[in-house]
């Protein structure tokens, strides 16, 4: 089982949240693409899959992400 | 008395220990670079290490090879403890400074960035810290406003634990809820340990207690069971993290909280 976040697709998880708030297991979270120096802004966040080994396969990230960027295979 | 109070404390609750929070020891062995780069990338850092272990779950003797050199690192680097609201006011009182900041986990694990639940502690936090343009801001604190604060938390049934930059030196303080990701990953998932119970254990007395299973509600760690055949609420002690806050929820101040050093066979 593969679950994966398109962050094209998703574009700003930091207005948005929904699949980090609704999964029932956890399995989101989220981190700035890039590592930054100290005392510098984050630039760009992403969504990533962190523990999937708690996915039950609920598929609500699926059905509530507003830009279908989360595909459960 | 927990491994640290040993090592770092000759046997007493070492984080009422004034040289865990020196401007000596956060002055030794690269902790302000470490505490620098902890708050520059903390997302990026537990999210790495987290999924790397999350992948070799169910992998048979490299799950426990791995957990044990994740918990080892932990334990070295960023290691926490679960402390009731009395000894945090205690260790209030040992502080030159306080900042209050957002919490890094709930940065992680629900993408909010401005959830002002953590307080970083020691002299100079401000520039150890430094300034960061994409957080709303590290804001000094008095003591009194830190223990209003601490006592607010506290009634709202959050859990207080203190964090270590390079153990033994105390950093951090912070009120967790389920978005913790110390608690997610040790409670919730048991994918590694990240921190000590407290030092104490609670205890209901079933003379006060009416029942009432307000105390089951706040609990965090499923640690109390209520029985109809009894008609009152018992905490299960291997259970209990030691937090207190079900004290906060009790109406006939039923709950106390014992030491946990007192009783051999309880986990830490």
């Amino acid at each position: 089982m593969k679950i994966r976040v398109d962050s094209d697709a998703c574009g700003d998880p930091m207005r948005c949240r929904i699949c980090l708030e609704r999964c029932p297991s956890g399995v989101f979270g989220t981190h700035p693409r890039q590592r930054r120096a100290p005392g510098t802004a984050a630039g760009s966040w992403i969504v990533d899959v962190i523990f999937a080994s708690q996915c039950t396969r609920c598929m609500e990230c699926v059905e509530f992400c507003p830009k279908q960027a989360i595909r459960v295979k | 008395m927990c491994e640290f109070c040993h090592e770092h404390g000759e046997g007493k609750r070492w984080y009422l220990e004034m040289k865990n929070y020196s401007r000596e020891l956060v002055a030794q062995g690269g902790r302000v670079g470490f505490i620098d780069d902890t708050r520059a990338n903390f997302e990026a850092k537990y999210s790495r290490l987290l999924t790397g272990l999350d992948a070799v779950r169910n992998i048979p003797v490299v799950y426990g090879i791995i957990r044990r050199m994740a918990e080892r690192y932990q334990k070295h680097e960023h290691w926490g403890q679960v402390v009731p609201i009395e000894d945090i006011m205690q260790i209030i009182d040992l502080q030159d400074s306080i900042v209050r900041l957002p919490c890094r986990c709930r940065t992680l694990t629900a993408g909010a960035r401005d959830a002002r639940y953590c307080f970083g502690l020691g002299i100079d936090t401000m520039n150890i810290l430094g300034k960061y343009p994409d957080y709303s801001g590290v804001e000094l604190i008095d003591k009194e406003e830190a223990k209003q604060l601490m006592r607010l938390f506290d009634q709202e049934g959050l859990m207080h634990s203190i964090w270590t930059f390079k153990t033994p030196y105390i950093g951090g303080l912070c009120n967790c809820d389920h978005d913790c990701v110390s608690y997610r990953v040790q409670v919730k998932q048991n994918l590694m340990r990240t921190m000590f119970r407290a030092e104490y254990v609670g205890q209901v007395d079933w003379d006060f207690c009416t029942g009432c299973r307000a105390c089951r509600m706040q609990c965090h760690f499923g640690a109390i069971r209520f029985s109809y055949a009894s008609g009152k609420a018992t905490i299960d002690s291997k259970q209990c993290y030691g937090c207190g806050v079900c004290r906060a929820a009790c109406p006939s101040d039923a709950i106390t909280l014992k030491s946990r050093a007192a009783s051999p066979d309880l986990p830490w």
